[in-house]
Parts: C-alpha cells; sequence; structure tokens
C-alpha cells in the first residue's frame, strides 16, 4: 500500500511520516487534490419515521391519522454528512453499531434515499453489502453463480465467461455441483466474494465483508481488493469496525459517531482517535473540545512525553520501580559528587520495600506516607504469588527489610515464603496483618512510631534528595488525612503529598451506631499523637455534617477540614497549605536541621513557576513533570509518589474511558482552579489499558500549548 | 416512461429469467413426479370437482370437466399470480435491503412463474380435451393474445397488492377473502344461466368473467372472440397495469424502510 501512495505525489507526502508535527500537514493536504472525484457526498441526512414504521395495519394507521400522531418521532441516522472520494481512494467509514455507517454505504450504493442531501456517483458501482445476498441455499453452487450473477446485474454471456475464474477464486471446483446448503460459511463467502469482484468496478463497496472466512480466504479478498485498486485504479470504500484492516487498506477515512461525521483525515490518524475514542461518550462539551482537539496541530517535541508502563499493573511497578532508583542514583551522585568522583553508576540500594495487595485501595493509600516515612520504596503484589518482575526488583535492589501489609489474609502464605527462599539480602519479613481498613491503618501507624523510636538507622538519606536525619516529628506530619465511610474522591492524586510530608491515613468505615464513639476515639489519638489538623474525606451520614461534627470535637484540640467540595488540584494545594503550615510552624520552634530541606518543602510548584522566569531554563532541578495516572489502575497513583516528588510532578487522575474525565484533565492542565506551572515533561503510567496513543496525544498537545503561553506570559513579565 | 420501463425490463429480463427457473427447480425439488404435477394437480381438482358439481347440483353443461377445467386454470393463474406477487416484495426484503435492484423484477417474477405453470398445466386440458374428442380450431391461436390479456391484467394487480402488502400488512389476508369471493362471483363451476339479472348485468365488469368466457369461446364453442370483446379485454389489462405501475413507481422508494 505504501507503495501506491508513493506513486501519487498529488496526496502529498506526509502520510508515510509519523512523526507527531506531520499531522497538521496531514489535515491540510487531504483537501486539495485534482483527481477525478468518484463520489460526492453532499450534506447528507437520513430521517426515518419510526412512529409510522411500527404502523403496519390499517387500523392503526387510522387511529394514528385521527390523532394526528403521524410522522411523529424522527430518528435521524445521518446528520450531515460530506465527503468526497477521489478516484484511487480506498475510503474507510469508522463507527461504533448503530452509528450509521451502514446507512451511509447504503445511500452511496444507491440502495436508499437520504432524506435531505445529495450524492453524485461517477462510474460503475458494485456493492459488496452483503455477500451472498439472494444466494438459494437449495440450488447447487453452478445454479447460484448464475442467480447471484443475474440479481447483481450481470448479462449472462458475461458470467458464462468468467465463470471458470469464479469458480478458480472460490476455489470451489470439485463441488460445483453439490447443494450450497452443504457447504462451509467460508466457502460460501468465497463464491459470494468471486462473484461480486469478477467485475471490474469503477467503485468498489465493501461493508464488513472481509470479516468472514478464514484468515487465508482475508487475505485473499484484500489481495484481490488490491489488484482491483493497483491494476485498475479501482476506488473503494470499505466499512469496517477492524481499524488494523483500515489502516492497512486505506488512505483515507471517516469516523461516523451518533450519525454525526467525527472526524475525516488520512485513515491512520482517523483510526488511531477511533481506537482511542470511538463509542467513548461524554458530556456534549467535552466531546467537541476534544474531538476539535484531535485535529490540532501537535508542536511538542517527540520527547515530550514518556510512558512508564507494563503489561500489567506489576510491570508498571517494576518500572516504576527501576525508574525512581535510577533517579536516586543520579541524584545522589550528583548531590555527593565529590566522594563519587568517579561517576559510580551502581544503583543505590533501598533498604526498605513496602509490599501491598495491588487491589486493595485502603492499603495502597497507605503506601505512600509508610514509603515517606520509612524510606521506603512501595511495591505490589498479587494476592495469589509474588509476580516475577516483582521479585527481581526486590533482589536486584538488595532489599534489607520488606514490610508486607496484609488485610484479612488476602495475600496468600506463598509471596512471603518466596521472598524469604528468594531474596537472600531480606533480613527482616514484616507483615502487619489486620481485619479492616482500620485496623491495618493504625496497625501501620503503630508501626511507624515502634520502628522510627528504637531504629534511627532508617535515616540514611536514600530516597529523599533534599534530607538526611530528620527529628521524630518529620516522620508523620502533623496534618492526617481521615477517610469516613467510602471514598469516592480521588486521593490517589494527592499521593506525592502524602509522601513528601508523609501524611498519615486512617479510616473509619464504620458505620454503625459505634461510629461515633469510635470517630471520637481516633480524634484523640490523633491529638495525643501530636496531629493539629484533620482533613475530612467522604461522609458518613450519622455523624452529621462536618460543621456539626467541627464542633463537636472542637474539644478534642483537633481541627476538622472539609474540603470535599473544592476542585480536585484546590483540594491538592489546600492540603499543601495545611502541611507548610504546621511544618513550618513547628520548624519555627526550633532550628532548621536542614535548610534545602526547608526550603523544598516550602517551594509550592506555583511560586516556583514564577521563580522560573528568572531562574535558567535548563536547570533540570526546577522542571516540572505532570503524572498522568490511570483510574483503571490506582495502585500506579500510589506507586509513583517518590518518582512524582523527585520530579515534582502532580498527579492528575484521567479514566481515558470517559471523555468527561479527559476533559477535566485538560481543563486541570489549562489552569481552571489552581494556576499550575509549565510542565516540561509529561508522564503517562501504566500500558495501553490506562491511556492510548491519542489520548496521550491530546494532553500532550494542550499541555504543551499551556507551557508556550505561560512562559511568554514569564518573558513579558520579566520585560516590565 | 414506457420506453423507460421497456429499457428496464430488457436489462432485467435475465435477472427474471433466473429467479424464474430458480422457483421452477426449487417448486418440483425432493417430489418423485416432478413437473408431472403440474399436469395431475389441475386434473385431480377437476375430477373432485366434477365429482362434487355433477352429484350434487346436476348442472346442465355440454363437456362439463372440460366447462370446468378451462375456469379453474384460468382463473387460478390470476389468483395464483397475484398471490404470490403480493408477497414477492416482503419476501425479497433481504435483497432489496442489500442490493440495489429493480425491484419491479419481484412482482413480474412471480406471475411470469405463474405463467410456465399454466403453460404446463395446459397438458391437463389438451387431455381432457382429447378425452371428450373437442378438437382443436383455428380459434385456438388467439389462445397467446388472451394469456397476454391475463398476464398484464394479473401483473397490474400484483404490482398494486405487492407494494400496498410492503405499507399494511392487512392486505395479505384481505386478498385472500377477496379471490374467494371472486372466484364464487365468477361463473368457473356453474352456467352463467342461473345468474340472477343483476348478478349478469354486474358480470359484465368482472375481467375474469370475460376471460374465461374468451377462453371457452375459442376451445369448447369454437366462436371468434369479436373486436369489442377483445378490445374490453385489453382495456381491463391495460387499466391494471397503468393503475399496478404508476402505485409501484410511486411507493417503492419507500419499500426499504418499511420491508
Amino acid at each position: 500500500m505504501s507503495a501506491r501512495r508513493n506513486d501519487r505525489p498529488a496526496e502529498g507526502p506526509s502520510l508515510n511520516k509519523d512523526t507527531q508535527s506531520s499531522r497538521l500537514s496531514e489535515f491540510a493536504q487531504f483537501e486539495d487534490d485534482d483527481r477525478e472525484t468518484m463520489v460526492s457526498v453532499n450534506d447528507v441526512s437520513m430521517v426515518f419515521n419510526m412512529a409510522s414504521q411500527r404502523l403496519t395495519n390499517l387500523k392503526e394507521y387510522a387511529i394514528a391519522l385521527a390523532r394526528r400522531e403521524l410522522m411523529f418521532k424522527e430518528f435521524r441516522a445521518l446528520q450531515h454528512i460530506s465527503l468526497e472520494v477521489k478516484r484511487g481512494d480506498v475510503f474507510g467509514i469508522l463507527g461504533t453499531n448503530g452509528s450509521g455507517k451502514s446507512t451511509l454505504l447504503k445511500i452511496i450504493a444507491g440502495v436508499l434515499e437520504p432524506t435531505e442531501g445529495t450524492v453524485e456517483i461517477h462510474g460503475n458501482i458494485a456493492p459488496l453489502i452483503e455477500l451472498g445476498a439472494g444466494f438459494d441455499f437449495e440450488l447447487t453452487a453452478r445454479e447460484n453463480i448464475y442467480l447471484n450473477g443475474a440479481l447483481l446485474g450481470y448479462p449472462k454471456p458475461f458470467i458464462a465467461e468468467h465463470f471458470n475464474e469464479i469458480v478458480e477464486f472460490a476455489e470451489i471446483r470439485d463441488f460445483l455441483d453439490l447443494p450450497l446448503k452443504n457447504y462451509s460459511s467460508g466457502m460460501v463467502a468465497r463464491i459470494a466474494f468471486a462473484i461480486a469482484t469478477v467485475i471490474v468496478p469503477d467503485i468498489l463497496i465493501v461493508d464488513e465483508v472481509l470479516s468472514v472466512g478464514d484468515t487465508m480466504f482475508q487475505q485473499k479478498c484484500e489481495r484481490r481488493i488490491q489488484t482491483l485498486i493497483s491494476e485498475y485504479n479501482t476506488t473503494v470504500l470499505i466499512v469496517s469496525h477492524n481499524t488494523e484492516q483500515v489502516e492497512r487498506l486505506c488512505n483515507k477515512a471517516i469516523w461516523i459517531e451518533k450519525s454525526h461525521p467525527r472526524l475525516l483525515g488520512p485513515a491512520d490518524a482517523v483510526c488511531a482517535a477511533y481506537r482511542a475514542l470511538g463509542g467513548h461518550r461524554g458530556s456534549a462539551e467535552s466531546e467537541t473540545l476534544i474531538y476539535g482537539l484531535l485535529e490540532e496541530p501537535a508542536d511538542y517535541p517527540s520527547d515530550y512525553f514518556e510512558t512508564i508502563g507494563g503489561d500489567s499493573v506489576y510491570g508498571t511497578a517494576m518500572r516504576l520501580f527501576n525508574r525512581t532508583q535510577e533517579e536516586y542514583t543520579a541524584a545522589l551522585s550528583a548531590g555527593n559528587a565529590g566522594e563519587h568522583a568517579g561517576g559510580d553508576t551502581k544503583a543505590v540500594p533501598i533498604p526498605t520495600v513496602i509490599l501491598t495487595a495491588s487491589g486493595n485501595r485502603a492499603a495502597l493509600s497507605l503506601l505512600p506516607w509508610l514509603a515517606g516515612a520509612l524510606k521506603a520504596i512501595p511495591l505490589v503484589t498479587s494476592v495469589d504469588l509474588l509476580p516475577d518482575g516483582i521479585l527481581s526488583s526486590i533482589r536486584s535492589n538488595q532489599t534489607e527489610r520488606v514490610i508486607l501489609l496484609d488485610e484479612n489474609q488476602e495475600i496468600d502464605p506463598c509471596v512471603a515464603k518466596t521472598i524469604r527462599e528468594e531474596c537472600p539480602t531480606v533480613a527482616s519479613l514484616v507483615t502487619i496483618e489486620a481485619t479492616s481498613d482500620d485496623e491495618l491503618a493504625q496497625k501501620a501507624f503503630d508501626f511507624v512510631m515502634e520502628t522510627t523510636a528504637c531504629d534511627n538507622d532508617v535515616t540514611n538519606g536514600a530516597l529523599e534528595n533534599a534530607s538526611n536525619s530528620p527529628a521524630k516529628e518529620y516522620i508523620y506530619s502533623k496534618t492526617a488525612l481521615l477517610m469516613v465511610g467510602m471514598i469516592d474522591s480521588h486521593i490517589e492524586a494527592f499521593s506525592p503529598l502524602m509522601y513528601r510530608y508523609r501524611i498519615p491515613v486512617l479510616f473509619c468505615t464504620d458505620a454503625d451506631n459505634e461510629a461515633a464513639s469510635h470517630y471520637c476515639n481516633l480524634l484523640k489519638a490523633f491529638r495525643n499523637r501530636g496531629i493539629t489538623d484533620v482533613v475530612v474525606f467522604g461522609k458518613a451520614p450519622e455523624l452529621g455534617t462536618s460543621s456539626a461534627l467541627a464542633s463537636s470535637v472542637d474539644g478534642q484540640g483537633v481541627s476538622l477540614h472539609n474540603i470535599d467540595d473544592l476542585w480536585p488540584y484546590q483540594q491538592y494545594y489546600a492540603i499543601q497549605e495545611l502541611c507548610e503550615k504546621v511544618s513550618s510552624a513547628s520548624d519555627a520552634s526550633k532550628a532548621p536541621q536542614n535548610p534545602q530541606a526547608t526550603q523544598a518543602t516550602q517551594k509550592s510548584p506555583v511560586s516556583q513557576a514564577s521563580q522560573k522566569s528568572q531562574a535558567s531554563q535548563t536547570s533540570q532541578a526546577d522542571a516540572h513533570s505532570l503524572i498522568f495516572a490511570s483510574t483503571n489502575e490506582l495502585a500506579d497513583a500510589f506507586l509513583c509518589a517518590p518518582l512524582a516528588i523527585n520530579r515534582q510532578a502532580i498527579v492528575v487522575m484521567v479514566d481515558k474511558d470517559n471523555l468527561d474525565s479527559v476533559a477535566g484533565a485538560i481543563k486541570t492542565i489549562r489552569g481552571k482552579g489552581p494556576v499550575l506551572p509549565p510542565f516540561d515533561h509529561l508522564v503517562f503510567l501504566g500500558g495501553n489499558m490506562c491511556f492510548d496513543d491519542p489520548i496521550k496525544d491530546i494532553l500532550a498537545k494542550v499541555a504543551w500549548v499551556q507551557r508556550e503561553t505561560l512562559i511568554e506570559g514569564f518573558a513579558e513579565e520579566q520585560e516590565h | 416512461m414506457t420506453t423507460q420501463i421497456a429499457t428496464g425490463f430488457r436489462r432485467s429480463w435475465f435477472t427474471i429469467t433466473s429467479l424464474v427457473s430458480k422457483d421452477f427447480k426449487l417448486k418440483y425439488r425432493r417430489s418423485v413426479l416432478g413437473v408431472l404435477w403440474s399436469v395431475l394437480n389441475p386434473l385431480l381438482m377437476m375430477l373432485v370437482l366434477t365429482a362434487v358439481f355433477s352429484t350434487f347440483f346436476r348442472f346442465n353443461i355440454e363437456y362439463y370437466p372440460v366447462y370446468l377445467i378451462l375456469g379453474t386454470t384460468l382463473f387460478s393463474l390470476m389468483s395464483d399470480s397475484t398471490t404470490s406477487a403480493m408477497n414477492s416484495i416482503i419476501d425479497s426484503a433481504p435483497l432489496i435491503k442489500k442490493i440495489r435492484i429493480n425491484k419491479m423484477i419481484f412482482p413480474l417474477e412471480r406471475v411470469l412463474f405463474q405463467l410456465v405453470n399454466y403453460a404446463i398445466s395446459l397438458i391437463a386440458v389438451a387431455v381432457v380435451l382429447i378425452v371428450f374428442q373437442i378438437p382443436p380450431t383455428v380459434n385456438l391461436l388467439l389462445l397467446p393474445l388472451l394469456l397476454c390479456y391475463v398476464v398484464m391484467f394479473s401483473a397490474g394487480i400484483g404490482l398494486l397488492l405487492s407494494s400496498l402488502a410492503v405499507f399494511f400488512r392487512d392486505v395479505l389476508h384481505l386478498w385472500s377473502v377477496a379471490v374467494l369471493a371472486w372466484t364464487y362471483a365468477t361463473p368457473l363451476f356453474y352456467p352463467e344461466s342461473i345468474l340472477p339479472d343483476w348478478m349478469m348485468r354486474f358480470e359484465a365488469f368482472n375481467p375474469m368473467y370475460h376471460y374465461v368466457t374468451y377462453l371457452r369461446d375459442i376451445v369448447m364453442w369454437n366462436t371468434t372472440p369479436g373486436l369489442g370483446e377483445n378490445l374490453l379485454c385489453l382495456g381491463f389489462a391495460l387499466v391494471m397495469l397503468v393503475i399496478g405501475l404508476l402505485v409501484f413507481k410511486k411507493t417503492e422508494k419507500k419499500f426499504i424502510l418499511y420491508v
């Protein structure tokens, strides 16, 4: 196919380039073309009348007529479709079931008449809308070839002349006089295809027919179509669900969704967009936003974003682990350049690993702060066994201590066993067991208290590039998160904060009558541990509104914050502000042990953004990243916390299947809510299940444009 | 318009004949006697009706079996072809939805197929004529002309019914009743002499009465129908055909939405 494209200069050279920046020119060049127009569809709409279709007897008809209900309930199967197919084009029509693509094809084939608009056809059409239309299974293949040929309008001498050709193509020589009912469906499809393509049409219409038969036959059909295209310059229209096929065969494509034309352009671009967004729904506003962005030019450099993702959540975890380790090693050797003058590239081991089940959201949400407090690195395991990738991460890291969070003994004992047997460096394997989220969180808290109290060696500074020997106050922040009842907000996005400020997470999932007292006990425990601020997520109706709660627990010495109403990144900054306030207050009471650390803690991305105008752009330390994590794989977001802190990144949760969610992410980047810094680098977590290329492309476009705008703004500010 | 139809018809002729031969092959598939049934059927029907009517009613008609078989076969040419044409569009819905095809082919093909059947059943008629020793006359040469009238007439009704049936399936049920009534209103089993006066006046407007009489005239009574009679028969056929064509042409674009 590429050879064919090449020998037609009018189509533009950009089709074969896959660099992102050529997308604009593709869409632009798409229009100007001086080849002969074969099919021209102008503003075609198709309206089916639902009401009158059901009236198939006279009585109903009379009643409806009397009630003047006729002609109501219109169903618009197609709305304002316009397209032009030139000679030699292979034009793909994509769309989900019921989107109207077959209706369009039938209109082009002349089977249906459009309600509005016009269709002009130049040349004869061979419609393969459904193969074998009019086959009679009682008749023999020979008889059916003549019958079907007759129905397709072939003259009798023509069929006689090409009879052998058809039989050869269909490979049915030995069964010619057998009734068709004794044939396999694949053989029937072969005959049908052979008959339909024996003529050399100007325009060939193919509707899903290539999805029948075995692979050999499908390839044969494709070759036949290719021959028609290359030797006879036939124009082809193809409807298919199989985007790969469309990509392989077509040079142009249209994507129709909900009877509207969605995207018209080069086949590969349309296919990629369709694969990512086909069938996804959202509000009209989100759809307009996202589909509009699809066609916008992509100017961002090719290394603007990277994807850290494996085949599964474990693969992603392993890659995140490796990446984090690399970056710490690099940061450490840069920081201690004097000591490691040789540029020792050996990975620096991170002695503690925290492991939990990848599906337990409560346990996962404890990971960031435990990792922060214990200088550990978080990892996930399957409940049935320890995945190979995770095992090799633990081993290659020369891990000394593994902490396993296990709720309700969901993790099979073989996981612990594997670690003991396969990882000789692991000196201690601690399992924190609990029967509920609440208990797990508390036990984890107690565990942190105990270990850090008696074991100050943990703080060897490997994990945070800008900290050393934190005092006990730093093991957890004075701000804590409390999850009440079921949590539906995306706390995953706060994982970098939870990791950096070591924000403890506790749960109050009991919804029974003792909840209130349990809640008070929790607050007392908070106060006893020196926590002054608690951010409450979720609602527990039996506890009353949060303001009522706040007044009832005022005496407990802990102030409650409810930020449920805020936009997600306002929540992010609200939590950050709380942590800053509390930690700077405690810092003021004593001499800062590590000015660098304090500075880093107090630098919010926003203030850094304004500093950026002065700072040299090449400074790697000042670059901000944006990490996209998928709501399909919550573990990714929790696991990326160390990486996010290292890269001064914020995490945005996106559900790629929900256009509203994608639109929300776009608005976040564009600075609805808090103004975000320009992002110099984007990271997408997870494999293709989490993000696919067009989504990445859209988000990268938005982030890049926003970055350019912001930097321009800084430059202007600087001039004044 | 007629030239349009003519060219369309020429182009569709191969399609029609292919469909007729398909129908023909399918009709006699797996039956031991095969095509012989087209001969046997009218003969056996004639025997039953002769037995019934000559026992109970004792019509005083010369060559009653001949009288009977001529009437019933011609009438069933009309009734079978209209009924089967009526269903033709609905039956070929899958085709209509899939390929671009002249839809008029389907009702016309059904009529033509019934004509072929009729031609075969003429063997039965010949057998009866031989048994009763009625010699063929030169008037028999008018038979093709009559068949033209009947086929045009039936095609007209078939086209009309096939398009109506797409929109109102009630037509399917109504038509079988109408055909039954028409069978009894036409002197097929009984002599026209038993009809009351008002009924005879009505028969003047019954095309099937004219066609059946025409057939009996040329086969049994060796009578040459006059020009007036021929014009009348042609008139019925043409009027029906034009009505059928107009209705069909006007509605065929909407078929695909309703079948």
